[in-house]
């Protein structure tokens, strides 16, 4: 007969990110009841949270470990996962990490140095890794069938609607904007599909004094092809991505999980479907990916995405931020004049 | 010796106009603008300049006031329901009655006059009768002026058809319509006034209005420096955003469209604000439902409502001579220009 588990899972971080994605996941697994505990700035939000889940409040992550914790979901602002991260671990907490899973690049090749020092399983929330059209899409790529990439371009874009609690991705110079939110995506994925050596060819963004809208990032493939994305919290952009290979091209809708579009040299574009998860809501992607890590903490499952498996996205939006300049947006002009 | 800049505090600053007053006080460096701030989701683009956001709610007069507090001046450009535009300018105005702000410029509208034609000037009666909007405008207005007092003037504007970079109802709407290749000119029936005022001049007014040591307790319409038909606009707009010239469309057909669309609308209203969840089901249930609800959604945009042809041809004009003289408001964005800085706007962000 298999052991059950009965470590205790730590829920750090009580805002939108735990109410839409991961409360549904815990509160739908009667495995956990009685073995979740909930730790926030506020006391109180820990507190209401633990009440409606049925579980207790931590104040630390020791505390968390001597109330029976083995695990975590670290489900606060970026700036703090690192400092989070090696403190849960040093407790003895396995690890499932919210996007992006740092601010720097350093940062997470700090978490996954500790995380094999100390055997400790730690992922992280890409969840569009997922995505059955990805997956299939990544596969074609590496088969060679379409040759080299010439070129791509990826729109990712929607007025900002998620329900922050804190304010943080708005009030926070450490939220930096829309790259390091949707980008920590889309980023990721390119270098999932293109490999981790993709350079900087030129970065623009629209913040001035607080965290960017709108951001333009083009990227060079090590062969020279152009990678060109745009990434925006104010429009709703198409949401579309369009690769161009020598032998062919590859179009599809960002958040279209099930199928994509494919053509070969001149002939005409074909749509592919592709078996596998194809939940009518993003939000199951999260809850999956929930759900694999406990398996892989409380079961021995297997585990995905580390944080070395995204450092390189990390890396380049690291130094995207870096480099980037202020758009031109003529629009102001006048009233910078007058400063 | 530095002299510290006005704190003004904005309400509607996650709006069209708000937003812009608040962009052009931090980037000009004239005041210090404090935005207030109803739901962190709206902020995304002031955010963007740092400037400082405080979480209010014009109905909620406790969370009011403590943003308020150590305001200099308000410029209140927030609008609503009947109970945040009415009671929410009670709200505004009497408390900073109570904290000691020294001056309130209140955004009101050309609404205010009805929808009848000719030309109004500041003293023209107020219609109630016009539309719910300037029904309660007018209220709104009534309230703010009458709290102007010489310690706390008070000055309301009214703008007329404001363009301009990020506005939804005369910038992206319009060139949405242009670029589906159905809109054009529309003989008689869009030769009435267009009234076009730049985002900019509007910022350019409210500024005067809190420098000006005359017209309080007053109101002052906002216009632009062009005169043009609402036909010409959207020549001007069309040619700036690089197409072909427009062709003259039926209006007959266009009018009928729009008398046709309108229980769809009323419809759609009814089902977004009782059922989205339900809607939003049967969507991502159906790509077929979706791709009806997109083509529906497109069609809705390009088609002006009743209301909206109706003032296409109506000849009213709102001079904006007594803003001149009193509180030196004169615009300096003529037509083309507005248009060549909100095409480069919307090119920047993909909206076309």
């Amino acid at each position: 007969m298999d052991a059950v588990a009965t470590g205790k899972l730590v829920v750090v971080g009580c805002g939108a990110a735990t109410e839409q994605f991961y409360l549904p996941c815990l509160a739908a697994r009667t495995d956990l009841a009685g073995r979740l505990l909930f730790m926030d700035l506020s006391v109180e939000r820990a507190q209401k949270l633990a009440d409606e889940a049925g579980g207790g409040v931590a104040t630390s992550f020791d505390d968390a470990a001597q109330q029976g914790a083995t695990a975590a979901i670290l489900a606060t602002p970026h700036h703090v996962h690192c400092t989070q991260a090696l403190e849960a671990m040093d407790a003895g907490l396995d690890l499932l990490i919210e996007k992006p899973v740092t601010i720097y690049a350093s940062e997470a090749r700090e978490i996954s140095k500790k995380s094999k020092e100390l055997g400790r399983i730690v992922m992280v929330n890409n969840t569009r890794r997922l995505f059955p059209a990805y997956q299939a899409i990544r596969t074609l790529i590496h088969s060679g069938e379409l040759g080299a990439l010439r070129s791509a371009e990826i729109y990712d874009g929607s007025s900002f609607e998620w329900p922050t609690v804190s304010g943080f991705y708005l009030t926070s110079r450490d939220a930096k904007g829309v790259l390091l939110d949707r980008g920590a995506h889309t980023i990721d994925i390119l270098t999932w599909w293109f490999g981790d050596d993709l350079s900087i060819a030129s970065a623009a963004h629209d913040g001035f004094d607080g965290p960017d809208a709108t951001f333009h990032l083009t990227l060079k493939t090590p062969n020279g092809a152009s990678i060109s994305t745009k990434f925006s919290r104010l429009e709703k952009l198409s949401n579309t991505f369009e690769l161009t290979f020598e032998h062919g091209a590859i179009k599809g809708r960002l958040f279209t999980w099930h199928k994509f579009e494919k053509k070969k040299a001149n002939g005409p574009w074909k749509t592919i479907s592709v078996d596998g998860f194809n939940p009518k809501n993003y939000n199951d992607f999260a809850i999956k990916m929930t759900n694999i890590f406990l398996d892989a903490t409380f079961n021995g499952g297997e585990s995905l995405v580390s944080p070395e498996d995204v450092v390189s996205s990390i890396q380049i939006m690291e130094e995207a931020y870096n480099s980037a300049h202020l758009f031109e947006l003529p629009w102001y002009a006048e009233w910078e004049a007058m400063k | 010796m530095s002299i510290p800049q006005k704190k003004v505090f904005v309400t509607g600053a996650t709006g069209f106009i708000g937003g812009w007053v608040v962009e052009a006080m931090h980037l000009s460096g004239l005041y210090t603008p404090i935005a207030a701030v109803r739901r962190w989701q709206k902020a995304v683009r002031i955010a963007r300049f740092g400037v400082e956001m405080r979480m209010c709610d014009l109905m909620d007069r406790a969370s009011l006031e403590a943003a308020m507090e150590g305001c200099d001046a308000v410029v209140h450009a927030a609008v609503g329901d009947d109970d945040v535009t009415i009671e929410g300018t009670r709200n505004v105005v009497e408390i900073a009655r109570k904290l000691g702000i020294k001056r309130v410029v209140h955004l009101s509208t050309i609404s205010v006059y009805g929808t009848n034609e000719g030309t109004f000037r500041e003293d023209a009666p107020l219609d109630m009768s016009g539309t719910d909007y300037g029904a309660r405008k007018i209220k709104a207005e009534q309230i703010a002026l009458a709290a102007s007092s010489d310690t706390m003037p008070v000055i309301a504007l009214r703008p007329t058809i404001v363009y301009g970079p990020f506005g939804t109802q005369w910038t992206i709407n319009f060139a949405h319509r242009i670029v589906s290749g159905t809109w054009g000119t529309f003989g008689d029936k869009a030769e009435g006034t267009c009234n076009l005022v730049y985002v900019g001049d509007v910022v350019r007014a409210i500024m005067c209005a809190l420098e000006t040591d005359k017209g309080f307790g007053q109101a002052f319409n906002v216009n632009g420096p062009d005169d043009l038909t609402w036909n010409e606009y959207f020549v001007r707009f069309a040619r700036e955003l690089g197409l072909p010239p427009l062709g003259e469309v039926s209006a007959g057909k266009t009018e009928l469209k729009a008398k046709l669309f309108s229980p769809i609308r009323s419809f759609g209203k009814y089902v977004l604000t009782n059922h989205r969840d339900l809607l939003v089901a049967i969507l991502k249930s159906s790509s077929l439902a979706e791709k009806a609800m997109r083509n529906l959604e497109d069609n809705l945009k390009r088609t002006p409502t009743s209301d909206q042809f109706a003032l296409y041809g109506r000849k009213a004009f709102f001079p904006n001579n007594l803003a001149t003289e009193v509180i030196g408001y004169a615009p300096k964005t003529s037509a083309d220009e507005g248009l060549s800085l909100s095409v480069r706007w919307l090119k920047h962000h993909s909206v076309v």
